[in-house]
């Protein structure tokens, strides 16, 4: 009986042990990603490549930067859209962000960047996760008094037609579509969704 | 102009965590926690106690990571308002600390027998048993030995306030007599030693013991007072709306009499004399920021030279600062800076130097306008490049106090060098060196003398540098049409006339430049016939017309009709015109291109930029210009039509295939435009600009500013859009803004912090 009870101690004091090496390495966690992102922000190529090891939450926007904002130097920005596609589950976050911004913010950069983010990406996941957008019809206001207004739809059409897609039911430039050419997106997802299901 | 574009919508959640029914002292140590959208890294919290001291808010600093901020800090009791400032917005909550009353009990105890003391808290005692809220339980006197129930040995008495108001609680004990006489009247007995003790809520937070030796014989309470034994004053802090209460945080203070309060016919001696004054810093000086707070002691003796004497009391409500406009301070000595200045902190009853109290606020100014300075938050920003310098004028109030600060990067000194450390003038100029990127970095001012406080902060972000490529394109409208016939005129040499069934031209009169050839009579060089057809003649074109379907205007090296109708009876073929049934040219060729005139020069607009963005965002410029002459007018309204933010237009698409550089930020230049002056859109970064308003090289950094994201900082006068903008939250004028919404005179070209980030994110 007084064996059972101390190993019980034992074990208590294990299981402390054990919770506070998981605050302990939390906190080293959040170190070392605080300090891989302040090296991508100054540019640095090896934490451009370890960011895409990173949450998407945090990978995303950094990595974004330089692989669509500053584009200055070109083999960085190839680097930061390669490890853009490495990020695991970039394309979710980057759905999350159209999600919470277009109805709210207009034809905001971030969604913007969100959806040229996507047609870096051009994967299977981040396909699903656009194509939905086909079908929004969220305004995103100019701005302007006599300019018309925007919506999701167009942009999503745009991100995919980036894609270069072999499949693309459209050979029009990406920037030059008109409503046909989002429509024959529309018809192109609804006949293809199937392929991009989980 | 009319634009399109981004706002930042600063949304600040804000929330008190831990809140509860908790003794008062847990209930007031709170953390308030929040987030923040916009790109702050440090937010100012603005503790305001609505119903207790200090009179001043109290400001913290707070750090934001990852849009997120938490701090704890000590609510006061009663209502409290806490505002979070960000950059680009503020929230306000209001949060009572509302603990119950506390019970304050106060006992005097002695050995008992026969002598008579008496218990006196505020204006209750045994002339007085029930006074605000507070009640005397009995009068232990044993003057009547057939009292019932006898008075108890020991003698005790309590003064209780079930719930005790906030304010001053002043404890004395008077020794009113000694009733154990002899035969002949006279005491006998000698005095006891009595213990008064204090209770909050049956917790004991103080207690006392004296002999009090000296007594009035036979003569009431009122006498000299110098059988008053002054214990101490408990001070309760109270939201006096909500009913919030603490206990200062040094517990109580003894203190001298303070007779002015007292209803009752005691009077306790008043003579004190202070012997140190001291603050946080010994007796040196103190240096505090605007809101900020020290506390001072001041020490002495009271009762002097009584029988009641008792030396090394801190003494309270004796506290003045010279200025009161400078700094306030309280019964209790806590000191809050109020306005920048100098004063001192003394104590009436203090002979010794007072203490030199300096309030100091630095604050920051651009070196020059739209320097990388952002004025419309708070703290103010400055953009300082990577490997380069930026300049800030701080200036420091009151100037006396300049040698008692200095400056240094906070909290994270690796990302800016700040030079001078030390200040030589009431305005110094100091110089940024950026080291790395960062937006955490901050310049502080601080009391050289080893305080952290802040005396004033400027924000800094660090920023590399990027660099952008522009194109600019005068865009000509081709116009070409060619004047196939002359304006009134109609196909020469074709027959007016030709002869009849007898094979002979019967008509004689050939008129005008009209002449006779093979097989009858031909229209001149003006291709109007002017002949009349006689006999059996053929009248094939009518007198005074010419022969109809001749090309009148033709299309052109571009291939398409510029000529924007026909006129009479003219009639369209194609992409040529030709003459109506009347044979006659009625329409003038649409040859005249619509140049721009007043496309800058590349170098002379790449100057301009970098001066824009190149010292505010740390952005550069490499400008080119390639012009055109295309026909893309489609529409032939002699001006460039848009179709809007998102689709391209067939005019749009026009220019584009013909002039558009890809990876880089078109802007176009064209005679008219039809939506206002300009145009700048986020999606394509590409920009119209309208021909007369060309020769405002801020009008193009407007719109390439809405190319790389930027929204007007102003969308009120954009309808739909919702933004609160920082200029108006802080009362700046937003019209010193780049990215204001209409053009004006002054040509402004400020950008802030937000714009920056948008512009180049590291």
């Amino acid at each position: 009986m007084k064996t059972a009870f101390y190993a019980s101690l034992l074990w208590i004091f294990a299981f402390c042990l054990l919770l506070a090496d998981d605050g302990a390495n939390a906190a080293q966690d959040k170190a070392r990603i605080k300090a891989i992102l302040e090296r991508v922000r100054n540019g640095d190529a090896v934490a451009i490549d370890e960011a895409s090891g990173l949450d998407a939450t945090v990978a995303v926007p950094a990595l974004q930067a330089f692989a669509l904002r500053d584009t200055s130097d070109p083999d960085r920005t190839e680097k930061a859209r390669e490890a853009l596609k490495k990020v695991k589950g970039g394309a979710q976050y980057l759905e999350r962000v159209i999600q919470a911004r277009a109805a709210v913010k207009g034809l905001d950069i971030e969604v913007i960047h969100a959806f040229k983010t996507m047609s870096v990406l051009g994967t299977k996941e981040a396909i699903a996760a656009t194509a939905p957008f086909l079908f929004d019809k969220t305004l995103l206001r100019s701005g302007m008094e006599d300019v018309a207004d925007g919506t999701v739809d167009w942009l999503a059409a745009r991100a995919l037609g980036m894609m270069r897609l072999p499949d693309a039911p459209t050979s029009t430039r990406p920037d030059f579509y008109q409503e046909e050419d989002v429509q024959k997106w529309r018809e192109w997802w609804l006949k293809n969704k199937a392929r991009y299901a989980n | 102009m009319r634009f399109a574009l981004i706002i930042f919508a600063s949304v600040i959640f804000v929330r008190v965590i831990a809140f509860g029914q908790q003794d008062l002292e847990t209930a007031r140590q709170q953390t308030i926690q929040g987030n923040v959208s916009d790109e702050s890294n440090t937010i100012t919290l603005r503790l305001s106690p609505l119903d207790a001291s200090p009179s001043a808010p109290i400001s913290y600093e707070v750090p934001v990571s990852g849009g997120a901020f938490s701090k704890q800090i000590k609510l006061f009791p009663g209502k409290n308002d806490i505002e979070v400032l960000s950059a680009s917005g503020s929230q306000t909550i209001q949060v009572s600390v509302n603990v119950k009353a506390p019970r304050l009990r106060v006992e005097l105890r002695w050995a008992g027998g026969k002598q008579d003391y008496d218990l006196y808290v505020n204006n209750v005692y045994y002339g007085n048993t029930e006074s605000d809220g507070g009640r005397l339980d009995r009068d232990v006197t044993y003057s009547d030995p057939d009292k019932q129930p006898p008075d108890p040995t020991p003698g005790v008495e309590n003064i209780t306030f079930e719930a005790a108001p906030g304010g001053l609680y002043r404890v004395y004990v008077n020794y009113y007599t000694d009733n154990d006489l002899d035969d002949e009247g006279e005491p006998k007995g000698s005095p006891q030693s009595t213990t008064v003790r204090v209770f909050v809520d049956e917790q004991e937070v103080h207690s006392a013991t004296k002999t009090i030796s000296e007594y009035e014989h036979l003569g009431g309470i009122s006498g000299n007072g110098d059988s008053v034994w002054n214990i101490c004053t408990l001070v309760l802090h109270s939201g006096q709306t909500s009913g919030g209460f603490t206990l200062d945080s040094a517990g109580f203070r003894d203190i001298l009499p303070q007779k002015t309060v007292l209803s009752t016919s005691i009077s306790p001696r008043t003579d004190f004399v202070i012997s140190s004054l001291t603050g946080p810093n010994g007796t040196n000086e103190v240096i505090l920021p605007i809101g900020g707070s020290a506390h001072f002691d001041a020490t002495g003796t009271v009762n002097s030279g009584s029988q009641n004497e008792q030396t090394d009391r801190k003494i309270i409500e004796q506290f003045f600062v010279s200025d009161s406009a400078t700094a306030d301070i309280d019964s209790l000595g806590v000191v809050t800076g109020l306005d920048p200045g100098q004063t001192e902190v003394d104590a009436f009853g203090y002979s010794g130097n007072a203490i030199p109290l300096f309030v100091v606020a630095v604050t920051y100014e651009e070196s020059y306008p739209n320097s990388g300075f952002d004025r419309l938050t708070r703290p103010n920003w400055l953009m300082v490049p990577v490997s380069g310098t930026n300049n800030v004028k701080a200036t420091t109030n009151p100037a006396a106090a300049l040698s008692k600060i200095n400056f240094s990067m906070q909290p994270n000194a690796s990302a800016a060098t700040v030079t001078p450390t030390t200040p030589a003038s009431a305005t110094q100029t100091l110089t940024l060196t950026g080291v790395t990127v960062a937006d955490t970095s901050r310049v502080e001012a601080r009391p050289n003398n080893g305080g952290t406080a802040s005396l004033g902060a400027l924000n800094v972000a660090v920023k590399r540098r990027q660099d952008k490529t522009v194109v600019i394109h005068a865009i000509t409208e081709s116009n070409d049409d060619i004047q196939t016939l002359p304006v009134g005129q109609g196909l020469p040499n074709q027959r007016c006339i030709s002869w009849g069934a007898n094979g002979s031209l019967d008509s004689g009169n050939v008129g005008g430049d009209d002449y006779v050839g093979a097989g009858g009579i031909f229209n001149g060089p003006d291709g109007v016939c002017q002949s009349t057809k006689a006999g059996d003649d053929v009248q094939e074109i009518p007198n005074g017309k010419g022969a109809p379907n001749s090309a009148g205007v033709g299309k052109g090296t571009n291939n398409a009709r510029d000529t924007k109708q026909p006129a009479g009876d003219d009639q369209i073929d194609g992409e040529d015109i030709n003459t109506g049934p009347d044979g006659i040219c009625n329409t003038t060729a649409y040859a005249t291109n619509l140049v721009p005139t007043n496309t800058p020069a590349a170098a002379a607009l790449q100057l301009y930029l970098n001066q824009v963005f190149g010292v505010q965002t740390n952005t550069f410029f490499t400008v080119t210009r390639s012009d055109f002459t295309i026909n893309y007018d489609l529409n032939r309204n002699d001006a460039l039509n848009m179709t809007g933010i998102m689709a391209r237009g067939p005019e749009e698409i026009a220019i584009a295939n013909t002039a558009e550089v890809a990876n880089a930020i078109n802007v176009y230049y064209v005679k008219n435009f039809l939506f206002g002056d300009a145009v700048g859109k986020a999606l394509d970064t590409i920009a119209y600009v309208k021909d007369a308003a060309t020769n405002k090289p801020y009008v193009t950094a407007h719109e390439i500013g809405h190319c790389m994201g930027l929204k007007h900082s102003d969308d009120a006068l954009t309808p739909g859009f919702r933004k609160p903008n920082p200029g108006y939250l802080f009362g700046v004028d937003h019209k010193l803004q780049l990215m204001y919404a209409a053009e004006l005179p002054n040509a402004p070209i400020l950008l802030i912090k937000g714009e920056w980030d948008v512009v180049n994110p590291n």
